[in-house]
């Protein structure tokens, strides 16, 4: 257990990212940002401006929102974790593998039940999130190219196991993540939201969240402050494992299936989100508040693009465009410094 | 990063000229009566690559043929060579092959081509070297099939979304075209909504969910890969409360490409429309057909075929490009359909 002064350590760490910011409300400069997105997308469809479009979005959205939260725990700490989007199609796709029984559509013949199958899913997630902390923390290896070289890894694996295939004619209730609803809203939504909720106020207030701010704001300081250093990140890099495979297996909810390629380009997406929203990628700076309003600009964004019928072939520099200028405009407005 | 569908896309690959080319036809019957037959596939792990090496083998037994045990690269474009070199020295005469590259498999056709064994390619057009024939599906008019089948249903006026693959390969180019050049001609009274996916079910699903519900007149969802836009085209309809059975009203019309198992258990419980499955008996039959001829030393000249295709060259090889047959509730059960070789 950490002792008194860890309290009181992280508290200084923080003390700079606050006076970047602009009244205190660092992380809410991409309001400007979201609020034109809106504007210019009710002019783009009438269909934009409906709870039925915005529920979607929200939902679109849910899944990146979590692998952003589980991002946010390690860039906070001033690491990187590539694989996580792999994690997001590897988890789930472990847990159909072992449920299906027909092995000429890719099963594994075991037939597991799902309620066996779900904790497999979570428990791939943190299994990878072990490997990259052994090798990060332990053997003290650069998180970059270990997570890289873990993507690939875990990429690989995916294909292998299911040579190429998409699985399909899973159990409801293995879906139920990404396709139940609770009082019209769908589960997806309300699960992304209880977890803002609760990191937010962990990262905000508990010890370990303050200690996550530390480590990336000053490792050294940190660990004569008495933060356990290697406990916390290794910590933080299993629980990040576990929410990408909870990630996944919305996202392989709202498909009804688990594809080869799931989860595929989502990190850019993921660094992207963060970044924009005010998480510094050199740790220790940036609230989850902030990296929320990142995920919703970019869900809003996507959903406009699809709405306006922008011509296909074009749609990406249209996309890559608007979240360069998102960024100059959350430096504008926020005056915060994004050095990496 | 790898192809998302690996065994139905093929790679991009820049066409060749056919203008100058001549060759030669041979006259007379010129079919080899009996030759050693390898078959080389570069992977063996989806149910399709299982059926159709399965079907290629025992229609070279049924047709006289010595063969030679499958040899599979297991998605080792290297292995692919020394496979070629293996067949060869077991006494091949002749060889079908499914490339794993086809970039990669260059060296292992100028090989077959020293030792004067001829190659005929299904499915994937090699980049060059020497093949007797490639025979493919033709994706152009595969797209040009799902529009008259949309444009049928709705009664050639309304809004249908089209789910494009990736504008990078040569399939998900050849789908779209044949599908948008199909609609602007024919039937330009019919509304297209056409989103990029990258064969990326994600993408799909959102896209769809997005257009679905701010569409009301939505009339009919194309898809260019059923295997990875299909399931989670069917969830957002049935969470939007529009997944009505085929010939309800407010059906929404549902027709895609691949023609995977999944597709059609959906179009048995007459949920999905049609899909315009992979003519995998055709590869067969005609690749075997090609095979025969070229061992017996004939070449074949690019036009019209008599089954229903044409000839065009492609990096230098004669191609020729098969009609890919239609499944809807009528034929479904066919046995010719590769997905019903598929042991449930």
């Amino acid at each position: 257990m950490a002792n008194n002064a860890s309290g009181a350590a992280p508290g200084r760490q923080i003390a700079p990212g606050r006076r970047n910011s602009l009244l205190g409300l660092r992380e809410l400069t991409l309001i400007p940002a979201i609020v034109l997105a809106i504007i210019v997308g009710s002019f783009a469809s009438d269909a934009f401006l409906t709870s039925d479009n915005f529920l979607n979005i929200l939902q679109q959205s849910s899944e990146l929102s979590v692998v952003v939260i589980a991002e946010t725990l390690i860039l906070l700490a001033g690491k990187f974790d590539l694989s996580l989007e792999s994690v997001v199609g590897l988890a789930p796709m472990m847990g159909a593998w072992l449920i299906i029984t027909n092995q000429q559509t890719g099963g594994s013949g075991v037939g597991l039940a799902w309620w066996l199958a779900i904790p497999a899913v979570l428990l791939c997630g943190a299994i990878v999130g072990a490997i990259n902390g052994f090798l990060i923390v332990k053997l003290r290896l650069n998180a970059f190219i270990v997570t890289l070289a873990m993507l690939i890894l875990l990429r690989g694996m995916q294909l292998g196991t299911t040579g190429g295939k998409t699985l399909f004619d899973l159990p409801d209730e293995y879906l139920y993540l990404g396709s139940g609803k609770w009082l019209g809203i769908p589960v997806s939504i309300w699960l992304a939201a209880i977890l803002y909720a609760l990191l937010g106020l962990f990262l905000r207030y508990h010890r370990l969240g303050r200690a996550l701010y530390a480590i990336g704001g000053n490792v050294e300081a940190a660990r004569v402050a008495g933060v356990r250093v290697d406990r916390v990140m290794w910590g933080a890099l299993i629980v990040a494992g576990m929410l990408a495979a909870l990630a996944g297996l919305m996202l392989t909810g709202r498909i009804a299936s688990v594809v080869p390629s799931q989860g595929q380009n989502m990190i850019f997406y993921v660094f992207a989100s963060a970044v924009i929203g005010g998480i510094s990628l050199n740790g220790g700076k940036g609230r989850l508040l902030g990296a929320l309003t990142g995920v919703l600009l970019l869900g809003i964004l996507q959903n406009v693009l699809t709405l306006a019928e922008i011509p296909a072939f074009w749609i990406d520099a249209v996309y890559g465009a608007i979240i360069l200028m998102a960024l100059v405009l959350s430096r504008v407005t926020g005056g915060g410094t994004e050095e990496a | 990063m790898t192809d998302t569908v690996r065994c139905f896309v093929s790679r991009a690959l820049p066409v060749g000229l056919a203008a100058g080319m001549v060759f030669g036809l041979a006259s007379g019957p010129a079919q080899a009566q009996s030759f050693t037959m390898g078959y080389s596939t570069g992977f063996l792990q989806d149910p399709f690559q299982v059926i159709q090496a399965d079907k290629a083998i025992a229609a070279g037994k049924a047709a006289g043929l010595k063969t030679l045990p499958v040899a599979n690269a297991a998605n080792d474009a290297g292995k692919q060579i020394t496979d070629f070199h293996n067949l060869i020295s077991e006494g091949a005469q002749g060889i079908m092959l499914v490339a794993r590259d086809s970039d990669a498999i260059v060296p292992a056709l100028k090989f077959a081509e020293t030792k004067n064994v001829p190659v005929v390619a299904i499915d994937m057009g090699p980049a060059g070297g020497k093949a007797a024939m490639v025979v493919r599906a033709d994706n152009i008019r595969m797209g040009a099939d799902a529009c008259g089948l949309v444009a049928k249903a709705l009664g050639d006026k309304g809004v249908v979304l089209s789910l494009m693959g990736d504008q990078a390969t040569l399939n998900g180019r050849d789908r779209t075209n044949g599908f948008a050049d199909c609609m602007k001609k024919d039937h330009p009274n019919i509304r297209v909504i056409a989103q990029p996916t990258y064969w990326q079910a994600e993408k799909a699903t959102a896209i769809a969910q997005t257009i679905v519900t701010s569409t009301p007149d939505l009339g009919a969802i194309y898809m260019q890969s059923d295997a990875v836009m299909l399931p989670g085209v069917l969830n957002v309809l049935k969470s939007a409360g529009k997944l009505k059975k085929v010939g309800e009203p407010g059906h929404i019309f549902t027709v895609s490409i691949d023609g995977t198992p999944y597709a059609h258990q959906k179009i048995r419980e007459d949920v999905h429309d049609a899909a315009v499955s992979q003519p995998m008996t055709l590869y067969v039959k005609w690749g075997l057909y090609y095979l025969q001829g070229a061992v017996a030393g004939k070449s074949f000249a690019p036009g019209p075929t008599d089954h229903d295709s044409r000839i065009e060259m492609f990096n230098g090889n004669p191609m020729d490009l098969l009609p890919a047959p239609t499944v809807t509730k009528a034929n479904v059960d066919d046995p010719n359909l590769w997905a019903n070789g598929v042991k449930g």
